[in-house]
Protein backbone atom coordinates (compact mmCIF):
# COMPACT_ATOMS: atom_id res chain seq x y z
CA UNK A 1 0.00 0.00 0.00
CA UNK A 2 1.02 3.49 -0.57
CA UNK A 3 2.37 5.52 1.91
CA UNK A 4 -0.62 7.50 3.25
CA UNK A 5 1.04 10.24 4.56
CA UNK A 6 4.67 12.63 3.27
CA UNK A 7 6.34 13.37 6.95
CA UNK A 8 6.09 11.69 10.12
CA UNK A 9 7.52 13.83 13.18
CA UNK A 10 7.75 12.38 16.64
CA UNK A 11 7.19 15.30 19.00
CA UNK A 12 8.03 14.98 23.26
CA UNK A 13 6.13 16.96 25.56
CA UNK A 14 8.79 18.00 28.56
CA UNK A 15 8.72 19.59 31.98
CA UNK A 16 7.75 19.44 35.96
CA UNK A 17 4.77 16.92 37.00
CA UNK A 18 1.77 19.23 37.23
CA UNK A 19 2.35 21.50 35.04
CA UNK A 20 -0.79 20.24 33.05
CA UNK A 21 1.53 18.71 29.90
CA UNK A 22 -1.95 16.77 29.56
CA UNK A 23 -3.50 19.68 28.92
CA UNK A 24 -1.23 20.05 26.04
CA UNK A 25 -1.83 16.42 24.94
CA UNK A 26 -4.73 18.25 23.60
CA UNK A 27 -8.45 16.88 23.49
CA UNK A 28 -10.79 17.94 21.48
CA UNK A 29 -13.80 17.56 23.17
CA UNK A 30 -14.69 19.72 26.08
CA UNK A 31 -15.40 16.82 28.22
CA UNK A 32 -12.97 13.69 28.59
CA UNK A 33 -14.94 10.82 28.78
CA UNK A 34 -14.38 9.69 32.05
CA UNK A 35 -13.41 5.78 30.66
CA UNK A 36 -11.89 4.58 33.93
CA UNK A 37 -10.73 1.67 32.40
CA UNK A 38 -8.24 3.51 30.11
CA UNK A 39 -7.70 6.18 32.70
CA UNK A 40 -6.17 3.45 34.87
CA UNK A 41 -3.54 1.78 32.51
CA UNK A 42 -3.10 5.41 31.20
CA UNK A 43 -1.79 6.54 27.30
CA UNK A 44 1.35 5.96 26.12
CA UNK A 45 1.26 8.04 22.93
CA UNK A 46 -1.11 9.71 20.30
CA UNK A 47 -1.10 9.77 16.59
CA UNK A 48 -1.93 13.19 15.31
CA UNK A 49 -2.47 14.14 11.66
CA UNK A 50 -2.16 17.98 10.21
CA UNK A 51 -1.19 19.18 6.47
CA UNK A 52 1.17 21.77 5.99
CA UNK A 53 1.56 23.17 2.81
CA UNK A 54 -0.47 20.33 0.88
CA UNK A 55 1.47 18.27 2.65
CA UNK A 56 0.23 15.23 5.22
CA UNK A 57 1.85 15.17 8.56
CA UNK A 58 1.82 12.63 11.15
CA UNK A 59 2.75 13.51 14.41
CA UNK A 60 3.31 11.05 17.32
CA UNK A 61 3.53 12.76 20.34
CA UNK A 62 4.26 11.06 23.45
CA UNK A 63 4.08 11.94 27.11
CA UNK A 64 7.16 11.94 29.81
CA UNK A 65 5.10 9.29 31.43
CA UNK A 66 6.05 10.22 34.84
CA UNK A 67 9.97 10.11 34.08
CA UNK A 68 10.02 13.61 35.05
CA UNK A 69 9.72 12.70 38.90
CA UNK A 70 13.11 11.84 38.72
CA UNK A 71 14.29 15.08 37.68
CA UNK A 72 15.69 13.76 34.19
CA UNK A 73 15.05 12.25 31.42
CA UNK A 74 16.83 8.94 29.50
CA UNK A 75 18.51 8.95 26.28
CA UNK A 76 16.35 6.29 25.28
CA UNK A 77 13.37 8.83 25.75
CA UNK A 78 14.87 11.63 23.10
CA UNK A 79 15.90 9.09 20.72
CA UNK A 80 14.27 10.17 16.96
CA UNK A 81 12.66 13.00 18.41
CA UNK A 82 12.75 15.88 16.27
CA UNK A 83 10.50 18.34 18.52
CA UNK A 84 10.21 19.15 22.01
CA UNK A 85 7.57 20.94 23.27
CA UNK A 86 8.97 22.62 27.27
CA UNK A 87 6.18 23.13 29.41
CA UNK A 88 5.82 25.30 32.70
CA UNK A 89 2.80 26.55 34.45
CA UNK A 90 2.29 29.96 34.87
CA UNK A 91 1.26 29.67 38.23
CA UNK A 92 4.19 27.79 39.63
CA UNK A 93 7.68 29.25 40.00
CA UNK A 94 9.68 26.59 40.18
CA UNK A 95 8.08 24.94 37.05
CA UNK A 96 9.79 27.83 35.28
CA UNK A 97 12.80 27.88 36.37
CA UNK A 98 13.10 24.47 35.83
CA UNK A 99 13.19 24.95 31.87
CA UNK A 100 16.59 25.49 32.16
CA UNK A 101 17.29 22.45 33.76
CA UNK A 102 15.02 20.96 31.36
CA UNK A 103 17.08 22.80 28.09
CA UNK A 104 20.18 21.14 29.81
CA UNK A 105 18.91 17.84 29.74
CA UNK A 106 17.86 17.88 26.34
CA UNK A 107 21.22 19.16 25.37
CA UNK A 108 22.84 16.45 26.86
CA UNK A 109 20.56 13.60 25.55
CA UNK A 110 18.67 14.37 22.42
CA UNK A 111 19.96 15.20 18.44
CA UNK A 112 21.52 18.19 18.71
CA UNK A 113 19.16 19.95 16.03
CA UNK A 114 16.04 18.74 17.94
CA UNK A 115 13.56 21.50 17.18
CA UNK A 116 12.20 23.52 20.27
CA UNK A 117 9.65 25.52 21.79
CA UNK A 118 8.84 26.62 25.50
CA UNK A 119 5.11 27.33 26.48
CA UNK A 120 3.97 28.83 29.53
CA UNK A 121 0.58 27.21 30.32
CA UNK A 122 -2.02 28.74 32.41
CA UNK A 123 -4.36 26.09 32.36
CA UNK A 124 -7.50 28.40 33.21
CA UNK A 125 -5.54 29.68 36.27
CA UNK A 126 -5.10 33.76 35.08
CA UNK A 127 -5.59 34.49 38.37
CA UNK A 128 -2.45 32.78 40.40
CA UNK A 129 -0.15 34.01 38.03
CA UNK A 130 3.12 34.12 39.17
CA UNK A 131 5.27 34.27 36.17
CA UNK A 132 4.73 36.83 33.33
CA UNK A 133 4.76 36.50 29.90
CA UNK A 134 7.54 39.14 29.68
CA UNK A 135 9.58 36.45 31.54
CA UNK A 136 8.80 33.71 29.32
CA UNK A 137 9.87 35.22 26.51
CA UNK A 138 13.04 36.51 28.32
CA UNK A 139 13.90 33.15 28.33
CA UNK A 140 13.15 32.03 25.06
CA UNK A 141 15.29 34.82 23.71
CA UNK A 142 17.82 33.83 26.01
CA UNK A 143 17.89 30.25 24.10
CA UNK A 144 17.08 31.60 20.70
CA UNK A 145 13.69 29.37 20.91
CA UNK A 146 10.24 29.90 20.56
CA UNK A 147 7.55 31.03 22.70
CA UNK A 148 3.78 30.66 23.48
CA UNK A 149 1.26 30.64 26.60
CA UNK A 150 -1.62 28.26 26.03
CA UNK A 151 -4.63 28.22 28.09
CA UNK A 152 -7.46 26.35 28.53
CA UNK A 153 -10.04 28.59 27.28
CA UNK A 154 -8.34 30.03 24.40
CA UNK A 155 -7.25 26.64 23.39
CA UNK A 156 -6.32 27.82 19.80
CA UNK A 157 -3.02 28.70 20.75
CA UNK A 158 -2.12 24.87 22.03
CA UNK A 159 -2.99 23.89 18.67
CA UNK A 160 -1.04 26.87 16.58
CA UNK A 161 2.42 25.64 18.68
CA UNK A 162 2.15 22.39 17.23
CA UNK A 163 1.47 23.83 13.49
CA UNK A 164 4.48 26.24 14.51
CA UNK A 165 6.53 23.15 16.01
CA UNK A 166 6.14 20.90 13.05
CA UNK A 167 6.44 23.95 10.38
CA UNK A 168 9.67 24.27 12.11
CA UNK A 169 10.99 20.61 11.89
CA UNK A 170 9.45 20.86 8.02
CA UNK A 171 11.71 23.73 7.35
CA UNK A 172 14.57 21.99 9.17
CA UNK A 173 14.57 18.69 7.67
CA UNK A 174 13.64 19.94 4.17
CA UNK A 175 16.64 22.73 3.82
CA UNK A 176 18.50 19.52 4.99
CA UNK A 177 17.30 17.70 2.33
CA UNK A 178 17.84 20.30 0.16
CA UNK A 179 21.63 19.64 1.14
CA UNK A 180 21.53 23.77 2.36
CA UNK A 181 23.97 24.67 4.73
CA UNK A 182 22.19 24.22 8.17
CA UNK A 183 24.33 25.44 10.96
CA UNK A 184 22.49 28.91 11.21
CA UNK A 185 21.18 29.49 14.29
CA UNK A 186 17.55 29.76 14.99
CA UNK A 187 16.00 33.19 14.62
CA UNK A 188 14.30 33.59 18.19
CA UNK A 189 11.04 34.25 16.60
CA UNK A 190 8.19 35.19 19.61
CA UNK A 191 4.71 34.04 18.60
CA UNK A 192 1.84 35.35 20.02
CA UNK A 193 -1.80 34.79 19.43
CA UNK A 194 -4.07 36.69 21.70
CA UNK A 195 -7.62 36.99 22.17
CA UNK A 196 -8.99 38.67 19.38
CA UNK A 197 -6.53 36.86 16.64
CA UNK A 198 -7.75 34.36 14.70
CA UNK A 199 -11.21 33.25 15.41
CA UNK A 200 -11.04 30.28 17.83
CA UNK A 201 -12.46 27.28 15.76
CA UNK A 202 -13.04 23.46 17.60
CA UNK A 203 -9.84 22.22 18.46
CA UNK A 204 -8.36 18.75 19.37
CA UNK A 205 -6.11 21.02 22.01
CA UNK A 206 -8.79 21.74 24.78
CA UNK A 207 -9.11 21.49 28.23
CA UNK A 208 -6.78 20.28 30.79
CA UNK A 209 -6.64 18.49 33.64
CA UNK A 210 -3.41 18.58 35.76
CA UNK A 211 -0.96 15.72 35.33
CA UNK B 1 -7.81 16.35 12.70
CA UNK B 2 -11.61 16.36 13.54
CA UNK B 3 -14.20 18.16 11.17
CA UNK B 4 -17.90 17.81 11.62
CA UNK B 5 -19.51 15.11 9.64
CA UNK B 6 -22.87 13.56 9.14
CA UNK B 7 -23.39 10.38 10.24
CA UNK B 8 -24.46 7.92 7.06
CA UNK B 9 -27.49 5.13 7.35
CA UNK B 10 -25.19 2.16 6.81
CA UNK B 11 -25.78 -1.14 5.28
CA UNK B 12 -22.77 -2.33 4.45
CA UNK B 13 -19.22 -1.13 6.02
CA UNK B 14 -17.47 -2.17 3.94
CA UNK B 15 -16.30 -1.73 0.63
CA UNK B 16 -13.40 -3.75 -1.49
CA UNK B 17 -12.39 -5.87 1.87
CA UNK B 18 -12.10 -2.87 3.71
CA UNK B 19 -13.76 -0.01 5.83
CA UNK B 20 -16.21 1.72 3.46
CA UNK B 21 -16.55 5.02 5.16
CA UNK B 22 -14.69 7.57 7.44
CA UNK B 23 -14.52 5.86 11.29
CA UNK B 24 -14.90 8.60 13.98
CA UNK B 25 -15.09 8.24 17.65
CA UNK B 26 -19.05 7.88 18.92
CA UNK B 27 -18.86 10.63 21.41
CA UNK B 28 -16.74 13.37 19.67
CA UNK B 29 -16.01 14.34 16.10
CA UNK B 30 -12.48 13.16 16.33
CA UNK B 31 -11.48 11.55 12.81
CA UNK B 32 -10.19 8.39 13.37
CA UNK B 33 -9.73 6.40 10.31
CA UNK B 34 -10.04 7.64 6.43
CA UNK B 35 -12.12 5.24 4.08
CA UNK B 36 -10.61 2.00 2.70
CA UNK B 37 -7.43 2.26 5.19
CA UNK B 38 -8.65 -0.69 7.48
CA UNK B 39 -9.31 -4.40 6.44
CA UNK B 40 -12.55 -6.12 7.41
CA UNK B 41 -12.18 -9.04 10.12
CA UNK B 42 -14.62 -11.18 11.72
CA UNK B 43 -13.52 -12.88 14.74
CA UNK B 44 -14.81 -13.27 17.93
CA UNK B 45 -12.66 -11.20 20.84
CA UNK B 46 -13.02 -9.87 24.13
CA UNK B 47 -12.84 -5.91 24.51
CA UNK B 48 -13.27 -4.21 28.12
CA UNK B 49 -16.03 -2.24 28.00
CA UNK B 50 -16.12 1.85 27.64
CA UNK B 51 -17.59 2.09 31.32
CA UNK B 52 -16.96 0.15 34.10
CA UNK B 53 -19.01 -0.48 37.16
CA UNK B 54 -17.72 0.72 40.20
CA UNK B 55 -15.75 -1.51 42.58
CA UNK B 56 -15.90 -4.25 40.20
CA UNK B 57 -13.22 -6.85 40.74
CA UNK B 58 -13.11 -8.28 37.11
CA UNK B 59 -12.73 -5.66 33.94
CA UNK B 60 -16.32 -6.31 32.35
CA UNK B 61 -15.85 -7.17 28.03
CA UNK B 62 -18.13 -6.88 25.45
CA UNK B 63 -17.75 -9.81 22.58
CA UNK B 64 -16.58 -7.54 19.05
CA UNK B 65 -17.41 -9.88 16.51
CA UNK B 66 -16.22 -7.24 13.37
CA UNK B 67 -12.86 -5.44 13.17
CA UNK B 68 -11.17 -3.11 11.20
CA UNK B 69 -7.25 -4.14 10.84
CA UNK B 70 -4.52 -1.67 10.64
CA UNK B 71 -0.84 -2.91 9.67
CA UNK B 72 0.50 0.34 10.36
CA UNK B 73 -0.51 3.03 13.40
CA UNK B 74 1.05 5.63 11.30
CA UNK B 75 -2.37 5.10 9.17
CA UNK B 76 -4.68 6.19 11.66
CA UNK B 77 -5.55 9.67 11.13
CA UNK B 78 -6.16 10.38 14.98
CA UNK B 79 -6.00 7.28 17.64
CA UNK B 80 -4.42 7.30 21.15
CA UNK B 81 -2.50 4.36 22.51
CA UNK B 82 -2.34 2.83 25.76
CA UNK B 83 0.30 1.46 27.83
CA UNK B 84 1.07 -2.08 27.72
CA UNK B 85 -1.36 -4.67 29.54
CA UNK B 86 -0.95 -8.35 28.88
CA UNK B 87 1.16 -8.29 25.58
CA UNK B 88 -1.21 -5.45 23.91
CA UNK B 89 -2.13 -1.86 24.04
CA UNK B 90 -5.56 -0.17 23.99
CA UNK B 91 -7.08 2.28 21.06
CA UNK B 92 -8.89 5.47 22.64
CA UNK B 93 -10.31 8.54 20.84
CA UNK B 94 -6.95 11.25 20.83
CA UNK B 95 -9.70 13.89 21.63
CA UNK B 96 -12.15 12.89 24.15
CA UNK B 97 -9.81 9.65 25.36
CA UNK B 98 -13.15 7.73 25.02
CA UNK B 99 -12.14 3.95 24.59
CA UNK B 100 -11.31 1.11 24.23
CA UNK B 101 -12.09 1.51 20.79
CA UNK B 102 -9.83 -1.32 19.49
CA UNK B 103 -6.31 -2.69 20.71
CA UNK B 104 -3.28 -3.29 18.99
CA UNK B 105 -0.94 -5.93 19.01
CA UNK B 106 2.57 -5.53 19.92
CA UNK B 107 4.51 -8.04 18.56
CA UNK B 108 3.13 -7.85 15.19
CA UNK B 109 2.07 -3.97 15.79
CA UNK B 110 -1.10 -4.49 14.14
CA UNK B 111 -4.21 -2.52 15.58
CA UNK B 112 -7.88 -3.77 15.52
CA UNK B 113 -10.57 -1.13 15.34
CA UNK B 114 -13.61 -2.27 17.09
CA UNK B 115 -16.74 -2.15 14.10
CA UNK B 116 -19.25 -1.13 17.06
CA UNK B 117 -17.23 1.06 19.02
CA UNK B 118 -16.84 3.58 16.32
CA UNK B 119 -19.06 6.11 14.10
CA UNK B 120 -19.21 5.46 10.42
CA UNK B 121 -19.52 9.09 8.69
CA UNK B 122 -20.14 10.33 5.23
Amino acid sequence: MAKSYDYLFKLLLIGDSGVGKTCVLFRFSEDAFNSTFISTIGIDFKIRTIELDGKKIKLQIWDTAGQERFRTITTAYYRGAMGIMLVYDITNEKSFENIKNWIRNIEEHAAPDVQKMILGNKCDMNDKRVVSKERGEQLALEYGIRFMETSAKNSHNVEEAFYILSRDIKAHIDKKLEGKDNRMAPNPNIVNFGPGGKPSKPSWFSKCSIL
Amino acid sequence: MATSSEAVEVKDPVQDGKNKYTLTCTLCPSKILIPLSGEYVKEDRQLPKMSQKKNSPEVETDTIQEWFLVDNMFTFENVGVSYVVDNMKFLTCADCESGPIGWMDITSQKSYVALPRVRQTS
